[in-house]
């Protein structure tokens, strides 16, 4: 972009020149010649296919016009279509099934209730089969936590369970072949029950994350009856229980305080993220944004974080600061809030300005803060998140916010303890540290693994990985062959939540049902089914069942005593609800009631003290203060603080298995397939780094390389690198992504802690040659080649500098009390009111019929990404890989776009979720030769794949830059299992086609027919959108603009509404709510806030 | 360049017959294939009159119309005509449990959706689309399944009884394009519009020199040509279709 052009007065203001505006990367913000040689490109030079046809044997001089290899291509498809006239059309067969089942029709979508398990957290989930086979999850908009919305991860599961590299059969290490062997469930579980039968005395140990259903309870407590040595161990990695300890100190209870963000008009967050590492982060992100909603009620958010994390992104002050400042803070804010409390009089003696002085926070915020905090006394939640974070702070952090929010008394009005607590994290960091001990004392006699990965989650300082092997049995019950697999000696694979039955009690009271969707045709058991067979093979009666005669058994038969085998457990669940049945004296018969179950997906019975449990909290114990160490208020930051940190979808390393989510980019850096060193912008210069610099950091003992990568937001005395990167062994997609950052973990008496260490980082050369080896990647992603060198950095994927929109405005906001001024309706392009513009076809469109149009909500949107994945599940859309996103193509139909707002260092951040936008007159439309994208009479930009010949020219003129185009053959069309995953009604695109968001026009075709057949119009709601379905935070409305009624035509008639570009005259039927700050007016003059749009 | 010319030639000439052979394997007009048993429509659906959904009775639920599952032909048969080799060839698939593989006769062209439900539910004949199946002792295809075939239909008024699309399709090239291509058109070529508009414009393959305002027009023209054999207009915007009916 060298010419001027008109919008040149748009284009951000380097810092010098005057106050700073949004930005999205630092090449932009310092106006870079890379930034400009970019700004203008439509796609990326690597991008273009062009360069195939440009001779490669250096003989493009040779007059022919024609390279050898062009030649070739020519004469292959040549040789193909004379082929062709030899061949018939392929036969297909169509087989039918020999006995129908009654409730399947062929085609026909059929939905069932059941409960995500891929982390504890136990949503609701609603599974969409076709045909037999799940296609899709959606939150269960009815279960009482979650509230119908789904996380990314949970999007996701289906590349868990159709994933090609999961373990199909029961493996044994055969020490023999020293190689691992297939063999059969029948011999495999009775060899391992006879090794359990003589056991003589030693433990027994189930190894997993929380397990928290009523029927896991009971198979506990029979597993204990079998094996009297029989033990549990659960151990969270991002979960150190410190909570649940604080709470049992300080109440007496050791149970999960549950957090009701949707109660709090003031919530203080000290290095928490609710929404993004929480134990229960749907229903934290929906509770947040209920109170987001601008009015009298709206909430006030201030987070203190050295990293920048979800929440803190999402709040209205947030202020940086070193990790042992947290601490600090909290301790002047406790003594200033509630002077004269236990916890104030346990904390050393700070003030604010003192406390504002040390952790670098502006002048008089903190008393400000504090009177707020004071006001809404009952009202409003502090939370600190010292989950990940065992070790003294972490439990001196703990108690001193419960300790506070107990003095503020938020505890039985925003914080319940006992009346309906959470379940979602049990764990403890402590009880896998005793399993270690206990097993090099060799009390350990069998070890069983589930769902947890030790010996990747741990330091090796931990032992764990010495450990395992010292057991005479080891199973490992995992899915996959992971690191810990590889230290045991038999592998029973077990079951995909989607393949299984079970239930969950994520809070106290809410019974959540597991029903199986599928069976795969793998030798799979799930785990429960497998623990009660070796019981009842290694002589135990506990699990055994008698099987009742058949009704067409003959007198005979009947006579003779009934067979006897372990239960199945489908058997053993409908046992624990039948307990329930009874405990609850439910009036309908257990098989009505049981049904009932199946078809809600839950049984609740805390609806009573959900939102009301005030008064069954336990009381406060002052001495329980006494845990808070006083050594942890002493220390102070070094030059340089290690933060490793986890995100809403990576966790703990497992979805190094979901290509989804490998591709999806991180919400606040945008860059995927990697994790990094993060620096903030001082910092690095003050250490002579930049980013795609290779350094290395070392703090506790241990050290890491990886790149660097300079992150605005980030605390200037804090180095962050994100877990769950780096797998050594992952199947399929993980190994060689990322750095594996647990050598920096700190080992603490009482588990892991992972914030705090001094650490230091020091430039380093790159072994390049250890760079991810080019390799084919299944589920999907192909030509993962990434040879392209940027200037001897390393290559990250970062899509945020794909697109630039070159300063034109395209964010808004403002803030409550100016939200009813005129002034903010002058900064909205409205699109009832900007008909300034002609229409250069002089012709309106009219839709007679319904007119589809989307609204999506700043002030709901917390940037999680659920949106992109649901959509990605959806609509078939392939994963790339990471060369490819270097090149600028991937394929996401929705992106979620973060700007930048002010100073490089500490910067506000905006996130704007960006899909095709449905204009009224769109530029793509116009350009297209062959009419493959054209409007439709509802108002749909609709593309029709079979016209498309790949001519670019749409996305060319596109001004969102929301058209995506599959410049290779991205899907994977031969793994049998993935054919399982796609969507029937959604057409799997091959290369050469342009493809965008749809508004998902198959569900609006399927509510078409259904409104047809019954001779009605389509509802309001009717049509969920994919990212709409899934959202947690409802951020995004879809409906109908004819019928004044509908909500979205409401929302686009409020005004806040505003269209993206509407000076262009695209008229975009999708329009956005500007973004409504919360700020303190005590704090902030109204004056100065921030309504300025001009980006 | 020139050197070349034969091996050019060459090219063509092969990929000519294989697109016209192409072609041909798309329709598919007429197929009949032998079928694993010898099912008789005309005993079942013409002497005993046997309704079609009584074994298709997905048809009217769902977008596929199946073919039956082997317990509803054991429905009867284990009582009917036990004594033919066929039915006890069928009798011994069913109680081993093995599916009868049946050849699949009509089959969309890709890209495309169709959904049975609708058109039953509009009243339809399956005869409409499928021919006499009552009359096959063995089933053949009688229709070329292609859009053509979709838009003969859409294209009468008989057939467009959507709510918001009264059956009132008359008038050539202008009034049958969309809104969205009539934009297109013009946004591509104000002149041609005009001509169109005018009706002073004839539809000509465009030559030497051709005024490039006819090309836009023609391409869209031959483009139907091409695709659709009789020069069907793109789309009728009275009907009750659109592209993303049946095409996404």
């Amino acid at each position: 972009m060298t010419q001027p052009s008109h919008h040149d007065h748009h284009r951000p203001s380097r810092p010098a020149e005057g106050a700073p505006v949004y930005w999205s990367t630092l090449e932009q913000y310092f106006d870079t010649p890379a930034y400009r040689e970019r700004a203008g490109e439509e796609f990326f030079p690597d991008a273009k296919p062009e360069r195939y046809f440009e001779a490669e044997d250096g003989n493009a001089g040779n007059g022919s016009g024609m390279s050898r290899r062009g030649f070739l291509k020519l004469s292959g498809f040549a040789a193909v279509m004379a082929a062709l006239q030899g061949c018939e059309r392929p036969v297909q067969k169509i087989i039918p099934y020999v006995n129908a089942p009654e409730e399947i029709t062929p085609g026909v979508q059929m939905y069932y209730a059941t409960t995500c398990m891929e982390c504890p957290a136990a949503c609701g989930a609603i599974s969409t089969n076709r045909d037999g086979r799940p296609i899709k999850v959606e939150g269960n908009a009815a279960h009482p936590m979650s509230r119908g919305g789904m996380c990314a991860r949970g999007q996701a599961t289906f590349q868990n369970l159709y994933n090609p590299d999961r373990v199909t059969q029961p493996y044994e290490f055969s020490d023999t072949a020293s190689n691992w062997l297939p063999v059969e469930w029948d011999a495999a579980i009775s060899r391992a029950a006879s090794q359990l039968a003589a056991l003589g005395g030693k433990k027994v140990v189930l190894l997993s994350p929380t397990l928290h259903g009523p029927s896991h309870r009971r198979l506990l407590a029979d597993l204990k009856r079998a094996f009297p040595t029989f033990e549990h161990v659960q151990f969270d990695p991002l979960q150190s229980g410190a909570d649940a300890r604080a709470a049992e100190s300080l109440f007496g209870v050791r149970a999960l305080p549950r957090y009701k963000f949707d109660k709090a008009r003031t919530v203080v967050l000290f290095g928490g993220d609710p929404i993004g590492q929480g134990a229960s982060r749907v229903e934290y992100q929906h509770d947040l944004a209920m109170r987001r909603k601008p009015g009298p009620e709206m909430s006030r958010l201030y987070a203190f974080e050295p990293v920048p994390t979800m929440t803190g992104t999402y709040s209205d002050y947030r202020f940086r600061v070193a990790p042992q400042h947290l601490l600090t803070v909290a301790a002047a804010v406790a003594r200033a809030a509630a002077p004269g409390s236990p916890v104030a009089s346990a904390v050393p003696a700070l003030s604010l300005e003192d406390a504002e002085r040390e952790a670098g926070i502006p002048a008089g915020t903190l008393a400000k803060m504090v009177e707020r905090l004071k006001a809404d006394a009952g009202d409003s939640i502090v939370y600190c998140n010292a989950a990940n974070n065992a070790g003294p702070e972490g439990e001196t952090l703990a108690a001193l916010c419960l300790a506070l929010n107990h003095a503020l008394g938020n505890v039985g009005k925003t914080i319940d303890l006992a009346a309906t607590p959470s379940n979602q994290a049990l764990g403890s960091h402590r009880a896998l540290a005793g399993l270690v001990g206990e097993i090099n004392s060799g009390a350990v006699g069998a070890l069983f693994l589930l769902d947890v990965n030790p010996v990747y989650q741990l330091p090796e300082t931990s032992g764990i990985a010495e450990a395992i092997p010292m057991v005479p049995l080891t199973v490992s019950l995992s899915r996959y062959r992971d690191e810990s697999v590889f230290y045991t000696k038999l592998q029973l694979p077990g079951r995909h939540w989607l393949e299984s039955w079970g239930d969950a009690e994520p809070q106290a009271g809410l019974y959540s049902i597991l029903q199986p969707m599928i069976d795969m045709p793998w030798q799979c058991r799930q785990w429960e089914d497998t623990l009660m067979q070796l019981a009842t093979a290694a002589g135990s009666d506990v699990f055994k069942r008698e099987i009742p005669h058949a009704i067409t058994a003959t007198d005979e038969e009947k006579a003779k005593p009934p067979a006897v085998r372990a239960a199945t457990y489908h058997e053993y669940v409908k046992e624990s609800w039948a307990d329930l049945h009874k405990r609850y004296d439910v009036e309908a018969s257990f098989d009505s009631f049981w049904e009932s179950v199946l078809r809600n997906g839950f049984f609740d019975q805390a609806y009573k003290r959900r939102d009301d449990f005030a008064s069954a909290q336990p009381a406060f114990k002052a001495d329980g203060l006494r845990a808070m160490s006083p050594a942890a208020f002493e220390a102070k930051p070094s030059d340089l603080n290690l933060v490793l940190y986890a995100s809403n979808v990576h966790g703990d390393g497992d979805s190094m298995l979901m290509p989804f989510l490998l591709e999806l980019p991180d919400a606040h850096t945008k860059v995927a397939w990697d994790n990094y060193i993060g620096l903030s912008k001082s910092k690095a210069d003050a250490l002579a780094l930049e980013t795609g610099d290779w350094a290395e950091v070392s703090a506790n003992g241990g050290s890491v390389q990886g790149p660097v990568w300079i992150w605005p937001g980030l605390d200037d005395r804090t180095v962050a690198v994100m877990l769950g990167w780096g797998r050594r062994i992952a199947a399929g997609v993980g190994p060689g992504y990322g750095i594996d950052a647990t050598p920096l973990v700190k080992a603490e008496s009482n588990g892991w802690s992972y914030r705090g260490a001094a650490a230091k980082v020091e430039k380093r050369e790159e072994d390049t040659s250890a760079r991810n080896p080019e390799k084919g990647v299944r589920l999907g992603a192909v030509n993962l080649s990434i040879s392209n060198r940027i200037a001897g950095k390393y290559p990250f994927a970062n899509v945020q500098g794909h697109n630039y929109l070159e300063g034109r405005p395209i964010f808004f906001e403002t803030t409550l009390h100016q939200l009813d001024t005129p002034d903010f309706e002058h900064h909205i392009y409205n699109h009832h009111s900007s008909n300034a513009f002609q229409n250069m076809w002089g012709k309106e469109h009219k839709y007679a019929g319904h007119h589809w149009g989307m609204t999506i909500d700043y002030n709901a949107c917390s940037s999680c990404g659920a949106c992109v994945v649901a959509c990605q599940a959806e609509n078939n859309i392939p994963v790339v890989g990471k060369g490819d996103v270097i090149k600028g193509r991937e394929m996401h139909w929705i992106r979620i776009d973060r700007y930048y707002r002010g100073d490089v260092d500490n910067p506000d951040h905006a996130f704007q979720a960006m899909l095709c936008q449905h204009c009224g007159t769109a530029p793509c439309e116009t350009v297209c030769p062959v009419i493959a994208t054209l409007h439709n009479d509802e108002g749909l930009n609709t593309m029709i794949y079979n016209r498309c010949v790949g001519t670019r020219y749409c996305s060319n003129n596109c001004p969102y830059k929301v058209r995506r185009f599959n410049f290779l053959l991205y899907q994977d069309w031969d793994t049998p299992s993935l054919k399982l995953q796609r969507n029937p009604d959604v057409t799997v695109r091959s290369r050469g086609v342009m493809e965008k968001c749809t508004y998902c026009v198959q569900r609006i075709n399927h509510a078409r027919v259904s409104a047809k057949l019954e001779d009605r119009q389509i509802r309001d709601g009717e049509v969920l959108t994919a990212c709409q379905s899934t959202c947690p935070t409802d951020a995004i409305v879809f409906g109908n603009l004819n019928d004044p009624e509908s909500r979205v035509s409401k929302l686009k008639a409020g005004n806040r509404n505003y269209s993206l570009l509407a000076e262009l005259n695209t008229r975009p039927r999708t329009t956005y709510l500007a973004i409504v700050r919360n700020p303190n007016t005590t704090l902030e003059p109204a004056g100065t806030a921030r309504t300025e749009g001009e980006g | 360049m020139l050197q070349y010319w034969r091996v050019y030639l060459l090219l063509l000439v092969a990929m000519g017959f294989g697109g016209v052979r192409l072609y041909g394997l798309w329709s598919n007009a007429g197929y009949m294939p032998e079928q694993p048993l010898p099912f008789s429509h005309v005993l079942h659906a013409n002497v005993l009159k046997i309704d079609c959904l009584y074994c298709h009775g997905t048809a009217e639920r769902a977008a596929h119309a199946s073919v039956p599952s082997t317990n509803t032909c054991m429905g009867c048969h284990s009582v009917v005509k036990r004594e033919s080799p066929h039915i006890q060839k069928l009798t011994k698939a069913y109680e081993s449990g093995e599916p009868i593989e049946w050849v699949r006769i009509h089959r969309l062209p890709d890209h495309s959706h169709f959904s049975h439900q609708w058109h039953v539910a509009a009243g339809i004949a399956c005869q409409e689309c499928h021919g006499p199946v009552e009359e096959m002792e063995k089933v053949y295809q009688v229709q070329k399944l292609e859009m053509k075939a979709c838009m003969d239909c859409h294209r009468q008024d008989t057939y467009v009884a959507g709510v918001h699309h009264p059956p009132t399709f008359q008038g050539g090239f202008a009034e049958n394009l969309t809104s969205g291509e009539v934009d297109s058109l013009r946004g591509k070529d104000p002149e041609a519009w005009r001509a169109i508009e005018g009706g002073t414009l004839e539809y000509a393959l465009p030559g030497e020199g051709a005024d490039p305002s006819e090309v836009a027009v023609n391409l869209l023209y031959q483009r139907d040509q091409y695709y659709h054999g009789r020069g069907y207009q793109l789309r009728n915007k009275n009907a009750s279709v659109e592209c993303t009916i049946c095409h996404h």
